[in-house]
């Protein structure tokens, strides 16, 4: 959790649009149902198989291609939860003096940027192809006065609306001058 | 023949649980280090850890009843 300073308010919490989980769940789904659909099939595999492997006797292939499925299983569940958590801590925190932008990329690499809502000179989003149009999200884009590369908030649900909250906060922080 | 593919197979499942218990342990530090709030930290952390526990049982039962098969 991030800290928040003194009287500093929590505006909104981002994260990417559902729609990704969805994708990422889908993919889960077909990893764990697909090769227990070949289970079924197997019986026409027993003769090739157990000339390819000569170690395996063919009354225990039924035992032997479980085995390799759950061990197979074991590694789909880390692949997705390693996944989830890309999805999970990879978040914009918006307050009303800052915008901390937390992307998680796999298990090793994080990186927290923070933006003061009073440096914030552009805020831009788009919308690309036929997911994003149909289920309305897309990248926010916040560009600050320094020469580093605008921060981009990738696959967010009602990217007008934020892009618009964020014009209000930051339109607003210049009016007041709130301290950073 | 039957001897050496028991211990392959007995190999494979501790090699697996090994990777298992670190990836969970590293994976459980990121939940416990970076949740944004207690609640989502819980449910979170359920769910990984029945599903490990789900998907690492299988293996050690598939694994028992293939060992019981070449005894």
């Amino acid at each position: 959790m991030i800290p928040l300073n003194e009287n500093e308010n929590l505006i909104l919490t981002l994260r990417r649009h559902s729609v990704w989980l969805v994708i990422k769940l889908i993919s889960f789904a077909i990893l764990l149902i697909g090769p227990a659909f070949i289970f079924g099939f197997l019986e026409y595999f027993k003769e090739p198989l157990s000339r390819l492997f000569i170690m395996i006797n063919v009354s225990m292939l039924e035992e032997v291609y479980l085995f390799v499925l759950s061990v197979f299983y074991v590694f789909v569940w880390l692949y997705f939860f390693v996944d989830f958590l890309n999805y999970w801590l990879d978040v914009w925190i918006v307050t009303d003096r800052r915008v901390v932008i937390i992307n998680q990329q796999g298990l090793f690499r994080r990186n927290i940027s923070e933006i003061p809502i009073s440096k914030i000179q552009d805020i831009s989003f788009s919308i690309h192809g036929f997911l994003e149009t149909t289920l309305n999200y897309g990248t926010v884009s916040i560009r600050t006065a320094s020469e580093q590369a605008s921060f981009k908030l990738e696959e967010i649900a009602h990217p007008e609306k934020i892009k618009q909250d964020l014009l209000n906060l930051m339109h607003k922080a210049q009016n007041t001058s709130l301290p950073v | 023949m039957d001897q050496v593919f028991l211990y392959i197979v007995l190999a494979a499942m501790a090699i697996v649980l090994i990777i298992d218990i670190v990836f969970s342990w590293i994976i459980m530090y990121h939940i416990q280090k970076y949740a944004i709030n207690r609640l989502s930290y819980g449910a979170v952390s359920f769910v990984y850890i029945t599903g490990s526990l789900f998907f690492i049982g299988f293996m050690v039962y598939s694994g028992i009843s293939l060992i019981a098969q070449l005894q």
